[in-house]
């Protein structure tokens, strides 16, 4: 992987060392200039262009998986999601096969188009669905990592991507083979859970909070599904509140996972979430803004936490 | 083969009326059409190896006619009798809809309509890819061509120049609940699929010969072929035969005396 701080390089990165490596692997694209003009040359003739047609691109994906060919579907994260996603149901993970897909544009990554492009409920219909992995990585490093990763699992997943710039949290050590929630912080007084790259954001807000003395701690979950509860569970033994941060309907995210994780587990915690409040996305401009404009801004993460460790349970 | 055709009405009527489940006037329309693939040396397949990966692929889009394919590979050994009869019962892999992860034998797990041409695309792709010499005959019926799936896939298999694929059309002109011409008019058929790019013939689905004869040809280079076989909803019934309102309906106590005469099940099938 070259050095970069973007999460698309990145990924243009994996998709041509996986082409690369492994001679079974070929794209089924949708009329994206990002993935076929970056490959390189050699491996060129392994891009299959299947034109803006979501549902045939998985049907035709679900069948190209067979006698070891494993295709690597690239699409719009929003129109993958929500046009496919009986197909992504009933093609992919009900017949058990083999299909990687990359959804390009999570949550409001397309912040200058508006709400028909964004993927803020994708999260709710896809980690309901049985034999799915979903990753939903943060950081142009831990795209690399998780997208070679999972290469080696025959499991049908899907990479939640985003195109962001400019931010790293991990090094070369990243290892993302256990498939388990990451601390990038401990603290005592409240566990923020995030997953994306408003881990990020999550961070800034936690070592703000700390320069004010609350201890904040958060944890990153680079898999969606499956998801790890011993880390939620863990998070709520450690500090005496939970903030969950999507930039996602707070139906069906990250905050709702976590809320199934204390419940299945009968564990009382002082818990909240941040995220859409049932509402599509509002506003444009660039990413920073239509979170802040959404709710979901580093301000409002430092808000929520600030006031969640001051409750007492 | 006639022989065979009538065996399996039989037999895949008897199924359903005694289970009550199934569509089985979905299978009477088409089983001319998969006899002539699996018994007129047209299907490459290998009993011996079911999975074999040059075999020739037989999709069965049309999903809810899977009794009349569980017949076909009853008769060919690949199921035994007892689990035809558990067809849709508590116990049994055979459900009202393809699971081609428990049924042998099987391609593809079908059922939501217009999935079938995209997954069998993408199968043509694959053997392509593979540089495998098999081809891939999907079967879909009329009414599924009023799902958009179905035209994007087509689109997408003559511009990839599929010319390992024969899509056939079942074309009984009846759906669930009325004739496809009154639900939403898909018709012309021929002239569509050919603007598609596809070589288009058109064929009494109930004649064996002329089936034969059509699926004989070899496609030209680069051309998908769609076979457009006219048909009737229930053929060999007379009570269901191109009548409306039997696509989930199995005869009930009453009509069974009048279908078993005719299809003479008082005997062993």
């Amino acid at each position: 992987m070259r050095k970069t701080d973007s999460m698309l390089e990145a990924c243009q990165d994996a998709l041509a060392d996986i082409l690369q490596s492994n001679p079974n692997a070929v794209i089924m694209g949708s009329d994206f200039v990002d993935v076929r003009d970056k490959l390189p040359t050699e491996v060129q003739d392994r891009y299959f262009e299947m034109g803006i047609a979501e549902q045939n691109l998985v049907g035709a994906a679900s069948g190209m998986s067979d006698n070891g060919v494993i295709p690597i579907v690239y699409a719009f994260c929003s129109f993958l999601s929500y046009r496919a996603y009986e197909f992504i149901r009933t093609d992919i993970c009900m017949q058990k096969k083999n299909v990687k897909l990359i959804g390009v544009g999570a949550g409001i990554d397309f912040c200058f188009a508006g709400p028909s492009h964004h993927a803020t409920e994708a999260l709710g219909a896809l980690r309901s669905l049985p034999r799915l992995d979903i990753i939903y990585p943060a950081t142009p490093i831990e795209v690399y990592r998780t997208m070679t990763q999972m290469m080696e699992s025959d499991m049908p997943t899907y990479v939640r991507l985003e195109r962001e710039k400019g931010r790293e949290l991990f090094d070369e050590n990243y290892e993302s083979n256990s498939k388990c929630g990451i601390w990038l912080k401990k603290g005592r007084d409240v566990t923020i859970i995030s997953s994306g790259s408003i881990s990020c954001d999550c961070m800034e807000a936690a070592n703000q909070l700390e320069e004010e003395g609350i201890e904040a701690g958060v944890l990153h979950m680079p898999y969606i599904s499956p998801f790890d509860v011993a880390s939620v569970i863990e998070a709520s033994a450690n500090s005496k509140a939970i903030l969950t941060v999507d930039e996602h309907n707070r139906v069906g995210g990250i905050g709702s996972a976590v809320a199934e994780v204390l419940a299945d587990n009968a564990i009382a915690s002082l818990f909240s979430r941040l995220g859409l409040d049932n509402t599509f996305a509002v506003g444009y401009g660039y990413r920073s803004d239509v979170r802040e404009l959404n709710g979901i801004g580093v301000k409002e993460i430092i808000e929520k936490a600030r006031h969640l460790a001051s409750m007492m349970l | 083969m006639e022989q065979k055709v009538f065996h399996f009405r039989q037999l895949l009527m008897d199924v359903c009326y005694k289970n009550q489940s199934g569509h089985p006037s979905s299978a009477l329309s088409c089983i001319e059409l998969m006899t002539a693939l699996y018994y007129g040396d047209i299907l490459r397949y290998d009993l011996d190896n079911l999975e074999r990966p040059d075999r020739d692929r037989f999709i069965l889009s049309k999903g809810h006619a899977c009794i009349g394919l569980y017949v076909i590979l009853e008769d060919l050994g690949i199921l035994d009798r007892d689990e035809l009869y558990r067809y849709c019962k508590r116990g049994g892999i055979l459900g009202g809809h393809i699971n081609r992860l428990l049924v042998p034998g099987t391609e593809f797990s079908a059922g939501s309509l217009g999935h079938g041409l995209s997954y069998s695309v993408g199968q043509a792709m694959n053997l392509k890819f593979m540089s495998m010499d098999a081809h891939v005959y999907t079967l879909l019926g009329d009414g599924e061509c009023e799902e958009g799936s179905v035209w994007e896939a087509a689109m997408t298999a003559s511009h990839h120049r599929l010319d390992n694929l024969t899509v056939i059309i079942d074309n009984n002109k009846l759906q669930a609940s009325d004739y496809t011409a009154n639900i939403t008019a898909i018709h012309p058929l021929k002239e569509k699929w050919r603007s598609f790019g596809f070589d288009v013939d058109e064929i009494d689905g109930h004649n064996l010969e002329e089936i034969l004869n059509v699926l004989g040809i070899q496609n030209r280079i680069n051309r998908p072929r769609a076979i457009i076989a006219n048909t009737q909803k229930g053929k060999g019934v007379s009570l269901m035969e191109g009548k409306n309102h039997w696509h989930s309906r199995r005869p009930n106590k009453d009509e069974w005396k009048e279908v078993s005469d005719e299809l003479r099940l008082g005997g062993v099938i």
